[in-house]
């Protein structure tokens, strides 16, 4: 037994962080994993019954009482079948354990994709959240399964097999207690090698990702500037330098499995060649036993293998632990400052919302000009603010401040109820943005959003109130017209004129339009002029527009150029 | 794929686990020969080679198996380099709209991990399958040889063993494909949420789209899960058989009668029998990943450029258009033809277009776009020819269909009843990359790479100058953005009104014969939008231009255009 302490110390948890986390990310599921390993390490007892039943059936042969074969046989059997059943009840408890980690993991990720309070971290890439969620979290999965009970297993199942040699033959019992120190070294060293390329390659396989899904999205206008073969070759390019770094991984890799390999078939012809010549009696060596048993040397040999088996498994299961901390890396990041707690949300609470800027500054990453640069600024309650200027002076930015979807890098933004300032809420905000984001789904999937509880009549009566009727009746399914992704199989304009509904039924104290009529022909543009009239009452609004039409109806228009009011 | 190597990887398997099998068997069979030989007291056999044979077989099996799973990755991954990029340039055979209708994680999941499974197939299923039935045959042989009892009876318990495996296959991999195709959904609506978080906040929906992906997660877990179950079935079926076969064994080899065997030859069997049914339990595994590859290869089948199947009906309606384009064709003379087809009914001022003379210039054989009784989204039909340097001019209410007609000048969306012919031929039938030589379509949300500024430039003409590329950048008025500000995914670090104009630019690069935007001007205000018209002009002077635009915006255009498409839902449409 003090063999395999001595492996697994040479293993050794290295406690640095990345195995803290996954160790942490495993909790959920440890109980399961620990019987897993459990019923694995016991399962080399059918091995130990079929190599006892193959011993006696063949002692018996030898000795020429055939008739006394038929309890060998059976014992065969009965071995192989303990062995199955122990083995599928240990798989069966791994795969619920993994699945409890992965599920509670994911649903963190979700949380950090979509956090239900403040803005969405910038930096981690969309595909990156989607590549996490679906591709990475799974490849934790083999060392959930594979690696995290397999050390149990090899305690006990190497264990088991060893007493059981120990008691037949001390010798060969020595023998394999003499090659198991060969293993850790090669392992350790192996593992640690493998560890750097596979995050190499991961890393690889996710900037891929990206450009690839990138690309895919363009592929129409890629085509169309005449960049087909040019894409081709990026894409060629970028496969063909993962695939060096794959086979780089892989041969060293394999090497792990292949030294083991040549232990355990060595050890099998090291121990097949001692008991041939102890039968044959030509062993004459001190301290060596020199004599065994046809039954002996049959039950040594043939659990051999099923000594080392245990190992192996661990073996493969370290590579599954290197590609878990590896992968443990690219989620860890996208997981981290988490779930901000729940801010005081004073949604949708009746009474007109004012807002007031103060020194508000915002820079974009990679930007020297600042977006905006010093506006102050105060909404009164059930004002109607109109802001133009040319584009990209800013005015999809102030927007964004006032209704609390962006955070100023600098300033304070206030939303003001009742004569009270309190942090910017968006729920308290219905915002129409360019361009209009629709989700895959209905058109009333969409809708409902704003309000779960809507009604269908309600939510027709709100294209009537925008005096949209119209556009329901062109929607080849009214409400249930599909929705593609990014709102396709809807023109632009119509996305627009949904989106206004939208914002119409979820009913908000402020109102933050930005450029509503930009996909508007002249006589949709009149009929959301005249809607805004009607839904402008009592609520506070700011409308960015470049439209001569919407001016008239505010209250006032201030101008934004370079990120400065003018 | 490369054969070579996969014949070499399907032979190094077959031979590491024969090797594996007979290391044991023929151990076994050492050990009780010895046994035998001393009881017998039998001087004249040497123990030499069948145990030099043992020592060999173990060098064997060990570095056969290291070069099977070299061998068997290189074929796996110069598979994947191949497939992908036959995958992607089948996938500009598509039309730009069945391109768009996949989505974007479908899309992804395909060129990931579909290819990978599909192009793991060969090396990773076959190879290790072969194996398999090269020892298992080998094996049946061999007993079949010694006893033909014994052989047939096991040969029976393969048999039930093949079937089992097939049947828990194919059960697990109905929920493999429902797992799979919840998976994809979970990263479509996971992007999708994402794209639109800024909205559902203020909406107060994250929790619920959250929940979606979540319970399309779920889904998926479940039925992997099913998957799983199936899987330990199979395996535990094939291990129960095989407790069955090695019992039956010795059972037959060694009980008196007629069938009994020498005991060493029946040790060497069960042995034998146990390291084939070792191999044998990788079969519901390896069974799994041929159905999962099949699955993927099925979905794969559109993209890998089988998708010609539309071509003949195209083919048929481009030759009815052909018949209604005779009258334009005989009226060529004039550079801009502007006819009726048909129902139409404002064919009488179609003729009378006022500025129909003034292209004279244009009459040296520039390319030539013509519109044979296109239907528009009102059931109207549309004709006119235009060539360069003309200008045509597209305006109508929202979902009149001018996206969709520009998409037809472009030869990415079919022209339903009629026929856009580019010259001579229909542009729909005309390979894409000749339709990008003479023509450039900036659609209204045209896609940005996730690059910097001239990068995105570059892609339309990687031989530029950056004189050049600061010139187009110019003629769009963002001559003040800076060359290596990077525009972020979609675009998103720019607003939408510098978005439309660096998609422009870039076409404005690749000088095309013929440019189409589409409401180039949507988002900007009157002085930026007057000038990019204006500059527009005078950086392609001998190029025709076909805009979309707002009604209200036909005001911003500084000349007259030569061809004037007034769409509208309704049908009585004009045409001016």
């Amino acid at each position: 037994m003090s063999t395999s302490t001595v492996l697994l110390a040479e293993l050794g948890e290295q406690s640095d962080e990345v195995s803290d986390r996954l160790a942490e990310w495993a909790g959920p599921g440890l109980w399961e994993l620990r019987r897993a390993g459990l019923l694995r390490g016991v399962a080399p007892l059918g091995t130990v019954l079929w190599a006892a039943g193959l011993a006696w059936a063949a002692q018996r042969g030898l000795d020429g009482r055939p008739g006394e074969v038929l309890p060998g046989a059976g014992l065969v059997l009965a071995g192989v079948a303990v062995r199955s059943g122990l083995l599928a009840a240990a798989d069966a408890a791994a795969a619920r354990g993994a699945r409890r980690v992965r599920a509670v993991l994911r649903g963190r990720l979700l949380a950090a994709a979509l956090p239900a309070h403040g803005p969405a971290r910038p930096g981690p890439g969309d595909a990156g959240f989607g590549e996490s969620v679906t591709g990475e979290v799974a490849r934790l999965t083999e060392w959930l399964t594979e690696y995290l009970p397999a050390r149990t297993t090899m305690l006990l199942g190497s264990g088991l097999v060893l007493a059981a040699i120990a008691v037949r033959s001390w010798f060969v019992a020595l023998v394999l207690v003499a090659a198991t120190p060969l293993l850790p070294a090669n392992l350790k060293v192996i593992g640690l090698g493998t560890q750097a390329a596979v995050h190499a390659q991961l890393t690889a396989v996710r900037r891929h990702g990206e450009r690839l899904l990138d690309h895919l999205r363009g592929l129409p206008t890629l085509i169309g500037l005449g960049a087909r073969e040019a894409t081709v070759l990026t894409v060629r390019e970028d496969d063909e330098e993962l695939a060096r770094r794959t086979q780089a991984v892989l041969r060293v890799a394999f090497l792990a499995t292949a030294w083991i390999e040549l232990l355990i078939t060595g050890t099998l012809a090291v121990v097949a060649t001692y008991c041939g010549l102890a039968l044959l009696g030509y062993l004459e060596l001190p301290l060596v036993p020199g004599q065994l048993s046809l039954g002996t040397a049959l039950f040594v040999l043939v659990l051999t293998p099923a000594y080392f088996a245990p190992a192996r498994d661990l073996a493969r299961g370290y590579h599954a632990r290197a590609e878990a901390r590896a992968a443990a890396e690219l989620i860890a990041p996208l997981l981290e400052g988490g779930e901000p707690g729940p801010s005081a949300d004073p949604r949708r609470s009746c009474g007109a919302l004012g807002v007031r800027l103060a020194q508000v500054t915002v820079r974009h990453p990679g930007r020297a000009a600042p977006a905006l640069d010093g506006v102050s600024l105060r909404l009164a309650p059930g004002a109607f603010l109109a802001v133009t200027g040319p584009s990209g002076a800013g005015k999809s930015t102030l927007l964004a401040l006032a209704a609390g979807l962006a955070e100023p890098t600098g300033g304070v933004v206030t939303h003001e109820r009742d004569g009270l300032g309190g942090p910017p809420s968006p729920a308290s905000a219905a915002w129409v943005g360019q361009p209009a984001h629709l989700l895959p789904g209905t058109v009333r999937d969409n809708l409902l959003l704003a309000r779960p509880e809507a009604t269908d009549a309600e939510l027709t009566a709100a294209f009537g109130t925008l005096g949209f009727g119209e556009l329901l009746a062109d929607l080849p399914g009214g409400l249930d017209t599909p929705v593609g992704e990014r709102g396709s199989g809807l023109s632009s304009g119509q996305s627009q004129q949904l989106a206004l509904v939208r914002a119409l039924v979820r009913d908000a104290s402020l109102l933050c339009l930005d450029e509503p009529t930009a996909h508007l022909d002249p006589v949709a543009e009149a009929r959301v002029v005249a809607a805004l009239r009607m839904l402008t009452r009592g609520r506070t609004v700011l409308l960015a527009t470049h439209s001569p039409v919407l001016l008239p109806l505010a209250d006032q228009v201030i101008r934004l150029d370079h990120g400065r009011l003018r | 794929m490369p054969r070579r190597d996969l014949a070499l990887g399907i032979a190094t398997a077959a031979v590491a686990e024969l090797s594996a099998a007979a290391l044991l068997g023929l151990s076994g069979w050492f050990l009780t020969t010895c046994a035998l030989v001393t009881l017998l007291a039998n001087t004249t056999w040497s123990w030499l080679y069948p145990s030099g044979a043992v020592r060999a077989l173990a060098l064997l099996r060990t570095s056969l198996r290291y070069l099977e799973r070299l061998v068997s990755h290189r074929v796996v991954l110069a598979t994947t380099v191949n497939l992908r990029s036959r995958l992607i340039r089948g996938a500009g055979e598509l039309s730009a709209r069945d391109l768009r209708a996949r989505r974007d994680g479908a899309l992804l999941a395909r060129l990931t991990t579909d290819v990978e499974s599909v192009a793991g197939l060969p090396a990773q299923v076959i190879a290790p399958v072969a194996g398999c039935g090269v020892t298992a045959v080998l094996v049946v042989a061999l007993l079949v040889r010694a006893s033909p009892l014994l052989g047939a009876a096991e040969l029976g318990v393969f048999a039930v063993g093949a079937w089992w495996t097939v049947r828990t296959g194919r059960r697990a991999r109905r929920h493999l494909a429902v797992g799979a195709a919840a998976r994809a959904c979970a990263r479509t609506e996971l992007l999708a949420a994402r794209a639109a978080f800024d909205e559902l906040r203020w909406l107060d929906a994250v929790p619920q789209a959250r929940n979606a992906v979540a319970a399309a997660l779920e889904r998926a877990e479940a039925a992997d899960a099913a998957a799983a179950a199936e899987q330990r079935r199979g395996r535990l079926g094939l291990r129960l058989l095989a407790a069955l076969g090695q019992g039956l064994a010795p059972l037959l080899a060694l009980q008196p009668g007629g069938w009994s065997q020498p005991v060493p030859d029946a040790v060497g069997e069960v042995l034998l029998l146990a390291a084939v049914w070792e191999l044998l339990e990788r079969l519901p595994q390896l069974h799994q990943e041929l159905a999962a590859a099949q699955d993927a290869a099925a979905r794969l089948g559109p993209l890998a450029g089988d998708g010609g199947t539309p071509a003949p009906a195209r083919r048929d309606r481009a030759s009815e258009g052909a018949g209604l384009a005779d009258g334009s064709e005989r009226s060529g003379s004039a550079c801009v033809v502007v006819e009726s087809a048909g129902w139409w009914s404002g064919a009488g001022e179609a003729g009378a277009d006022p500025v129909g003379g003034r292209r004279s210039r244009a009459g040296c054989g520039g390319p030539e776009l013509s519109v044979v009784g296109v239907r528009g989204v009102g059931g109207r039909v549309l004709s006119f020819t235009l060539r360069a340097p003309g200008l045509a001019v597209v305006t109508g209410p929202n979902g009149s269909g001018k996206s969709t007609l520009l998409a037809q000048l472009a030869g990415r969306v079919p022209a339903g009843s009629g026929a856009v012919r580019l010259g001579a031929a229909p542009v729909a039938e005309l390979p894409a990359d000749a339709v990008a030589e003479v023509l450039t379509l900036v659609e209204a949300d045209d896609w940005l790479a996730d690059t910097t500024v001239s990068a995105n430039l570059c892609l339309a003409a990687p031989l530029a100058t950056s004189a050049q590329v600061r010139a187009a950048l110019a003629v769009v008025g963002l001559g003040a953005l800076p060359l290596d500000a990077p525009v972020g995914p979609g675009g998103r670090a720019l607003s939408q009104g510098q978005r439309r104009r660096l998609a422009v630019a870039r076409a404005v690069l690749r000088r095309p014969r013929i440019l189409l935007l589409d409401e180039p001007t949507a988002g900007l205000d009157q002085l930026t939008a007057e000038a990019l018209l204006r500059e527009l002009r005078r950086a392609l002077p001998d190029t025709a231009l076909v805009l979309a635009l707002q009604d209200q915006d036909l005001a911003l255009l500084p000349w007259r255009p030569d061809v004037t498409v007034e769409l509208s839902s309704l049908t009585s449409a004009q045409l001016t």
